[in-house]
């Protein structure tokens, strides 16, 4: 059943790449959301009738698991097609299939008329069968399947538009961004295996849990133990997720289809990363220096992410920097040692995120392509449905009492304020990073709301007539404003006097901060803080409420516009200084003049080079010819002289 | 008598060289003709060794594979010829890339059939390398592939083709010249010692602490100058980009794909074979230009301007991968450089015959005059991304396997090696999709209606794409059949 899971998107994928135009819009539509149907079918049908009955193995945790044979082995190294479906990659595949039906019955009618129907919707099918090894695999090795096959389908998918450069550019630098990260997770990958004898998640979390918790400090870092596998797992992370350093791809992406965008690159593909510090946690538990790390790196990002957020004009590009500024929150919780408060955001996040994609989408789709905030305004009167089902998404984003990112981002602000893995006063200050992070939030968000929906329709909106989308597009934005408005109820606070659902259902798998040491929480401490982080999200909307539907309209300042220059930085200190050690210093300077030259001849059949070059056209090959008989007589003559 | 075991063996080098030498006779009949029929052999010989490949498959050491007979008995010169493990994935992709090369050459102007004579000859030089087990036998093997290779660069190839042939040419030789002489030291140092005078590469390697160990010291280098060449490895790589980009495009798909691995083949079989302690002595220089050649090659190709300097810079990266898993000293390291060189062969062929479409059509090989050629062209179009992503080592390609095996093996000896390697992983993204992105997307003012590929032109990469596919979901097909060959010198790590 997982691997059906996994086999009925890929089947889809490749009827769809053999049959291509042939099948026509509405057999494509058909065809690519059955196999995602089929998926969702088979994860809903193992999680609540094979996962849940199943009882607790020797560890205690329940599995189901499927082994479909060697990938390969070589001497004591061994990777598996294995495939497990435990608390863990259950959630993520319950939230992949889902939101990815609902994403992908949204793209039947906004991908409509584009000459590449089938290949947009093969790659989309391609997607969620990558998404789903990387989830449900058993072992590092077929995550890093999925982990780059994902990467893989990012690509094309950006690409979709392929004769725009600019979604050309950007789906170039999305891998090549994502590689860097993969570069780091196959290192951890080497060293993991080589200390642990193993790349199987179950035995690399048996063998840490008997390790040492090192030494907090710098020291570590090169030691080549936990602590160097835990960051360089952070270099994939902050690849996948779109973390500092690595972040600047996912604004980029969103050259690619609006569905697209949700589906990947807010709701699924991005959150990988969160999986593979929440399906590590054990290893990150023992190095305390990479999870200081981590939760530094998570605070940052998210802070810098919602400042850029404010500046942007398109509503595209401020959804990306709040998606990047969301992952930076989920790191955070991570390297806080709230792993379970990770997961449950990136699911919430799944929801609303996806919802205020796709209300983007169903926007720009009744604006023809319009996709600045400042030509819009004063849509709410002419796309109720979209603007509805926005609106809970807004709330829920915002942290608005009672919707589904109040609670996820509550107990993430909760954790990482009493967190006991990280310094007392680096605890207090992430979470105060955090609190203005959610103020940002509501902020923007808030902003994005009333360009778009609220005040006179401008330019844009004017020129055209909107009409609101059809219901094959508003259903799924219903479907998703509901899992927004309800969704946090996965994840009741104890000082409510419930159960976590998702925190209980989790453990042992993921350990609950509590296990280590945690100062007890009171729950008088817990209602404090939601109260702090209530007040600050209303002021953060009512600020936004006040400040943004004023005219004239708010101008950013610069550097916020300008995204704080990161991607003009790495041009100037990176790309070019290694095009020119490239082109002069290694090839026309190490190979051609140096190499070429003191051989004796320069290279004259370099193409277009030969005028520059010295023309050395008479006796070059003999002087080759010359040194190579000396030296083969040379050494010759040793062996038949100098024996005796 | 035919047909046992061991002459089958001489077939494989026979039969294209009897088809070379008829085509000699046919030389005034039609191009088409001559085309058609050396197709016709090309495939025969590929059909031969798939039969061949079964048997061995099945069978891990099948003895009565070998071919053992007196050639020059007053030298101590025997005919001998066998296949292994070793060998077995290098002639089955000779023998597979030629028909294919043959078949993407249908751009190649020329009346007289002597090109696909060379081709053919090319072919039997080759697969003589890879089954000699005698010293001179496979000098003479080794010596053999050059000729055709010159004579086709030379006759057929690019603008600047005088140029890059002598340099080849004298690179190649200044190798086999060292080469000959270490053979001749080896043969020397070993009569001497037991007096009794051969070439049998299985003798001298039995035998060969009986050697002085400062001939052999310099018997070392000398095999070690021939194959670093050939590899080639840096800082002996820079005739690669110019003869490559100069030959004939079909040409520098063999010379990519099947020429490249006589270099690290004959590393694995006798540099370690025979100095495994000179090697070992020398591993961490050898490691040091492996890292150089990846990164060296994987930045020098991101400068380049033309697609076949770029996949020439590209192999000698990817090769560089080879020798750092060789020189580990490691199962995981030499199984890995092992399936590399096969995985390497499908796709830098493959690479370069899709290139070869692109000149047919354009007489261009420059990245700048291309561009959005995905519209016009989506089945060429497709056919690249997936061979460039191979290429690139995504998971479940062949790429994938060898890269990470060879860096599993210098992880274990040396990380820091593998650290460095993992760079060439991130640059090859980059070069080959800058690549993908300069001529098959954007909306370049270059974009040009073409015709799409034809079956001909299908038919010669699709099944190097989807071996890609098969190698890369299932490579344990491929690296079991290579273990047991494996010469236990060349592994100092666990080997269950």
């Amino acid at each position: 059943m997982l691997t059906l899971m996994i086999v009925a998107p890929l089947v889809g994928a490749l009827i769809l790449t053999l049959a291509g135009r042939r099948l026509g819009e509405r057999l494509t539509g058909v065809i690519a959301c059955l196999s995602v149907a089929v998926a969702a079918g088979c994860a809903f049908v193992a999680f609540f009738s094979r996962l849940l009955p199943a009882a607790p193995d020797a560890e205690g945790v329940r599995r189901v698991t499927e082994r479909l044979g060697t990938w390969f082995s070589v001497g004591s190294f061994s990777a598996d097609f294995g495939l497990v479906l435990d608390p863990l990659s259950g959630v993520m595949a319950l939230f992949i299939t889902g939101v990815g039906l609902l994403i992908h019955v949204f793209a039947t009618g906004y991908m409509h008329g584009d000459a590449g129907y089938a290949r947009f919707f093969a790659a989309l099918n391609l997607f969620v069968a990558a998404m789903l090894t990387l989830v449900l695999a058993d072992n590092l090795l077929l995550l890093f399947v999925g982990w780059e096959g994902v990467g893989v389908c990012s690509y094309l998918l950006i690409g979709h538009y392929f004769t725009r450069d600019e979604a050309a550019d950007a789906a170039r630098k999305a891998f090549v961004y994502n590689r860097i990260g993969d570069a780091g997770l196959v290192l951890a990958t080497l060293a993991l295996f080589t200390q642990a004898g193993s790349v199987s998640f179950a035995a690399i979390a048996r063998w840490a849990a008997q390790q040492p918790v090192e030494a907090l400090g710098w020291a570590a870092v090169g030691a080549g133990g936990l602590t160097t596998v835990g960051l360089l797992l952070l270099l994939g992370v902050a690849g996948k997720s779109a973390q500092i350093p690595l972040f600047v791809w996912l604004p980029d992406a969103m050259a690619g289809p609006t569905p697209v965008s949700a589906l990947i690159h807010a709701a699924t593909m991005v959150t990988a990363g969160v999986y593979l510090l929440v399906r590590l946690n054990v290893v990150f538990l023992r190095a305390p220096t990479a999870l200081m790390v981590v939760a530094v790196v998570g605070a940052a990002t998210a802070l810098m992410a919602a400042t850029i957020a404010l500046g942007q004009d398109d509503i595209k590009k401020v959804l990306a920097y709040s998606t990047v500024s969301q992952l930076g929150l989920m790191v955070m919780a991570c390297g806080a040692g709230a792993f379970t408060a990770g997961l449950f955001h990136v699911t919430t996040h799944a929801f609303f995120k996806a919802l205020l994609f796709l209300g983007a989408g169903s926007v720009i789709h009744a604006l023809h392509e319009e996709q600045h905030l400042r030509r819009m305004g004063g849509l709410r009167q002419f796309m109720p449905v979209t603007y509805w089902t926005m609106t809970a998404g807004w709330l829920a984003i915002a942290g608005f009492p009672l919707f589904a990112g109040f609670f996820s981002k509550d107990e993430i602000l909760l954790e990482t304020f009493t967190s006991a893995v990280l310094p007392g006063g680096l605890a207090k200050a992430l979470w105060a990073v955090g609190l203005l992070t959610s103020f940002l939030t509501a902020l923007y968000m808030t902003r994005l709301m009333a360009l778009t929906f609220h005040g006179e329709p401008r330019e844009a909106v004017a020129h055209v007539q909107p009409h609101e989308s059809p219901p094959v597009m508003t259903a799924p934005l219903v479907a998703l404003a509901l899992l927004s408005v309800l969704g946090g109820a996965l994840g009741l606070p104890e000082a409510f006097g419930q159960h976590p659902w998702m925190r209980e259902f989790l453990t042992p798998l993921v350990a609950a901060p509590s296990e280590f040491a945690r100062e007890a929480a009171s729950h008088a401490l817990e209602l404090a803080l939601m109260g702090v982080s209530t007040v600050v999200a209303l002021a953060g909307l009512a600020a936004g409420w006040l400040f943004f539907t004023r005219r004239p309209l708010w101008e950013a300042p610069r550097v916020w516009q300008a995204k704080y220059w990161v991607d003009e930085a790495y041009e100037a200190a990176i790309a070019r200084p290694l095009r020119l050690l490239a082109e002069r210093g290694l090839w026309l300077g190490l190979d051609v003049s140096i190499l070429d030259g003191l051989v004796g001849g320069v290279g004259r059949s370099l193409a277009g080079l030969g005028a520059t070059l010295r023309d050395m056209q008479s006796g070059y090959a003999r002087g080759y010819v010359v040194m190579i008989f000396i030296a083969a007589l040379l050494i010759l003559s040793y062996f038949v002289f100098g024996q005796g | 008598m035919l047909l046992d075991a061991g002459s089958l063996l001489v077939w494989l080098v026979a039969l294209p060289l009897v088809g070379a030498l008829a085509l000699v006779v046919l030389t005034a009949t039609s191009m088409e003709l001559g085309r058609r029929y050396a197709l016709t052999t090309a495939l025969a010989a590929a059909l031969l060794t798939f039969g061949l490949s079964l048997r061995l498959i099945a069978r891990h050491a099948d003895p009565a594979l070998v071919v053992n007979a007196p050639w020059i008995p007053t030298l101590g010169v025997n005919w001998h010829l066998a296949a292994d493990g070793l060998s077995l994935w290098l002639i089955l992709l000779t023998t597979l890339l030629t028909p294919l090369a043959m078949l993407a050459s249908a751009a190649i102007v020329t009346r007289r059939p002597a090109y696909f004579l060379l081709l053919l000859l090319f072919e039997s030089g080759l697969v003589g390398v890879f089954l000699a087990r005698d010293l001179v036998t496979f000098y003479v093997f080794w010596e053999v592939v050059l000729i055709p290779a010159y004579f086709l660069i030379g006759m057929w190839g690019g603008e600047n083709r005088r140029a890059a042939v002598t340099k080849f040419f004298l690179y190649t030789v200044a190798g086999s010249l060292l080469m000959l002489a270490a053979i001749i030291g080896l043969y020397v140092g070993h009569g001497a010692a037991t007096g009794r005078y051969t070439f049998d590469v299985e003798t001298l390697v039995a035998a060969r602490n009986v050697i002085p160990a400062e001939t052999r010291q310099w018997c070392f280098w000398g095999f070690a100058a021939a194959f670093f060449v050939k590899i080639p490895l840096f800082p002996l790589h820079t005739w690669q980009a110019d003869t490559y980009a100069e030959a004939p495009t079909p040409v520098a798909a063999l010379l990519s794909g099947a020429m490249s691995k006589m270099g690290t083949y004959a590393l694995v079989r006798f540099g370690v074979g025979l100095f495994p302690d000179i090697a070992r002595e020398w591993a961490t220089l050898m490691l040091t230009l492996a890292v150089v050649s990846i990164l060296h090659g994987a930045l020098a190709a991101l400068a380049q301007t033309d697609l076949k300097r770029l996949l020439a810079y590209s192999s000698l990266s990817h090769l560089g991968f080879v020798t750092l898993g060789v020189f580990s000293f490691t199962t995981y390291g030499v199984e890995g450089a092992m399936f590399h060189m096969a995985a390497h062969g499908v796709t830098t062929a493959a690479l370069f015959l899709l290139v070869a479409m692109l000149e047919a059509r354009r007489k261009t090989t420059a990245l700048a005059d291309f561009g959005g050629l995905a519209g016009a062209m989506p089945r060429f179009a497709f056919l690249m991304v997936v061979a460039s992503l191979a290429s690139a080592g995504v998971p479940l390609t062949n790429g994938f396997i060898g890269e990470f095996l060879t860096l599993l093996g210098a992880f274990t000896v040396a990380p820091g090696f593998a650290v460095a390697a993992a760079g060439g992983m991130i640059l090859s993204a980059v070069y080959l999709l800058t690549a993908a992105r300069r001529t098959l997307f954007g909306c370049s003012a270059s974009l040009f209606e073409a015709p799409d590929m034809d079956w001909r032109e299908t038919l010669a990469v699709a099944p190097l794409v989807a071996l890609m596919l098969v190698m890369g979901v299932a490579p344990q097909l491929f690296l079991r059949p290579t273990r047991p060959a494996v010469p236990p010198e060349a592994v100092a790590v666990s080997r269950s």
